[in-house]
């Protein structure tokens, strides 16, 4: 086995909010080992701490003990500035109405990078455009962002991540407000970004049927633990019907998918 | 591909219009002066009249500079609260700058008539004026930035700014309930906003807060911009949310102050000049925003200025009225036009 070093890894991290007297763990004993150029979803049900393990591991939020690494370094020693060229965001919360173009958008991306005024130089430019050309979204690139639509604008959302020029991705269900169609393009191009650019793209997402069958490695957070590893390895270990209460929704292992239980 | 739009010709065509209006500005006043000895006074040379030279020299230059030295900083300190709070409606006065400013002035003026003695003497010089207000605004100021890096919500901010005013709103109810009229109707006038009045010896004094305000505006540019994202985002940018909230929040007091000291609490300009801005110039760049706000600013309230002289007559209107009579319909005409309004 060659020896690949982990790009991000966590060691028996506890995630969860410190309260003024009390602690509340949300999900405790959490092991990650993350490659570069790897596809990773978390999936989970509602509430079961997604957001907040995805929070602490880009230091939005703090952990309540264990460590988060980010190329063999301890995530707190990083500055907000260094944090900005290793890992990009792209959220869920809606963006304040304003009229920047979709290449504006994008190029804000390119801000950790730029001088005092945020003049693009010709590199951040093409950083742009390749990011631009990788979403397909060339040709709205001097559309206003609240003319496009969710499709549009989520793919926009991803170009400017891309823009930032950093080893991970982090996207807060991307797939949100999508309708399959537009839900699966999204799914293909993190996949195939993911491969072209080497970069780490983590997900959270409540997809589960797509992220089964695209994720080079899948976080399950159950009530109990949470697990990670390949589809094969879950499969085996039989991990995904921890998922989801029994009563409704069961994973069949020959379809490799969750699937709606019959009366 | 274009890129980034360019807007060049704007700033050019925007320049032009504000040097035609200062002269404009400049031109007409309850005393009529030919435009050939106007220009002969501004060049250095003499004119045939010294008292025309007082005038121009000492009057009406001094006040135009005032007019763009208070037009350009409301409306910049106008966007950067609209940018800030993510809220259209915010204007430079949201913080309780000038009810800060207002309660020094009212306690000068007010209380000369309740207490007397000194303060009486003071309450009618200039300066005096000046520095109780900026006093009142220091105040105000030191609240909300100490509140300011309590809060982790900038929107808290808003409300707490907003709370402020009104408690000094009460302030000046219960003084003026407890002054004669004449000391009320001192205060009225002040309140009304005048640009003129002013000594160069004032005028510089304004100019250098102004300037040390618009050199802190470089330190913001980036962080402006990633706002438009909000915070998350911005943060995720690299940026220092904290940090430059206390920069943005300390450039507008310190505008909105100095100008609330020397010219009164002037109306309309800080919330609506951005938004003319924007609708003209279809950005949100703050790159482009920034000068062009400011020069906008500058022409809005020059404008404003030769209206409230009435132009041929012997009355002023009182600025703050103008202001608002007329900048209020150009607005709403504006909104009914392009419909959509942003931040």
């Amino acid at each position: 086995m060659s020896i690949k070093k982990h790009i991000l890894e966590t060691k028996s991290l506890a995630v969860g909010y410190q309260q003024k007297k009390s602690v509340a763990i949300i999900q405790q004993d959490i092991n990650l080992q993350l490659l570069a150029g790897e596809f990773v979803t978390i999936l989970g049900k509602n509430g079961i701490g997604k957001s907040t393990l995805l929070r602490t591991l880009t230091k939005v939020q703090e952990q309540i003990s264990g460590d988060v690494f980010l190329q063999q370094k301890k995530i707190q020693s990083y500055s907000l500035k260094e944090l900005s060229t290793t890992i990009s965001l792209v959220l869920t919360e809606k963006l304040p109405e304003s009229q920047l173009t979709v290449f504006e958008l994008v190029a804000l991306g390119r801000q950790p990078y730029t001088n005092w005024i945020g003049k693009l130089q010709e590199n951040d430019i093409e950083r742009i455009t390749s990011a631009l050309k990788l979403t397909e979204t060339d040709d709205l690139a001097q559309k206003h962002f609240h003319e496009l639509s969710d499709g549009q604008l989520q793919r926009v959302l991803i170009a400017r991540a891309l823009a930032q020029d950093t080893k991970i991705i982090m996207l807060d269900e991307p797939t949100a407000h999508l309708d399959m169609h537009h839900t699966i393009k999204i799914f293909q191009l993190l996949k195939k970004l993911s491969k072209e650019t080497e970069k780490t793209i983590i997900i959270t997402t409540h997809e589960v049927n797509l992220a089964i069958n695209a994720a080079d490695q899948l976080i399950l957070l159950t009530e109990n633990n949470v697990i990670s590893g390949t589809k094969d390895e879950l499969i085996a270990s039989d991990s995904f019907n921890a998922l989801f209460p029994s009563d409704i929704v069961n994973f069949n292992t020959s379809l490799e998918q969750f699937i709606i239980k019959k009366n | 591909m274009i890129l980034q739009k360019s807007y060049t010709k704007q700033f050019i065509a925007l320049s032009f219009v504000l040097v035609l209006l200062l002269l404009i500005n400049i031109s007409f006043g309850s005393v009529s002066i030919p435009f050939s000895e106007i220009i002969d006074i501004l060049l250095g040379g003499n004119s045939s009249k010294s008292s025309w030279e007082l005038i121009i020299l000492h009057f009406r230059l001094p006040k135009a500079i005032t007019a763009i030295l208070v037009g350009s900083g409301l409306a910049i300190s106008g966007l950067l609260m609209q940018t800030l709070f993510r809220n259209p409606l915010a204007g430079p006065f949201v913080l309780g700058i000038s009810s800060g400013a207002s309660l020094g002035v009212a306690l000068l003026i007010l209380g000369s008539g309740i207490f007397g003695g000194v303060l009486a003497t003071i309450a009618f010089s200039n300066w005096g004026l000046a520095i109780a207000s900026s006093l009142g605004a220091a105040l105000v100021l030191m609240a909300v930035l100490v509140t300011a890096n309590k809060v982790r919500n900038t929107m808290s901010i808003l409300i707490i700014g907003l709370m402020f005013g009104t408690v000094t709103s009460a302030i000046i109810s219960v003084l003026t309930f407890f002054s004669d009229a004449e000391k009320i109707q001192q205060f009225i006038f002040w309140s009304f906003g005048s640009l003129g009045n002013l000594s160069w010896n004032e005028v510089l004094v304004f100019f250098i807060i102004y300037l040390v305000g618009i050199l802190g505006l470089l330190k913001v540019i980036k962080p402006l911009n990633t706002f438009l994202l909000g915070e998350n985002y911005s943060k995720s940018l690299g940026i220092d949310i904290k940090k430059s909230r206390i920069i943005i929040l300390l450039i507008t007091s310190l505008l909105t102050g100095v100008i609330t000291a020397f010219a009164g609490p002037i109306a309309f300009i800080g919330l609506a000049v951005p938004h003319i801005t924007k609708l003209v110039f279809k950005t949100s760049n703050h790159k482009t925003l920034l000068p062009a706000v400011a020069i906008l600013g500058a022409i809005v309230l020059l404008v404003c200025d030769l209206i409230a002289q009435l132009p041929t007559s012997e009355f002023t209107l009182p600025i703050n009225a103008v202001t608002s009579l007329f900048g209020a319909p150009v607005v709403i005409w504006l909104l009914i036009r392009k419909k959509k309004i942003y931040i």
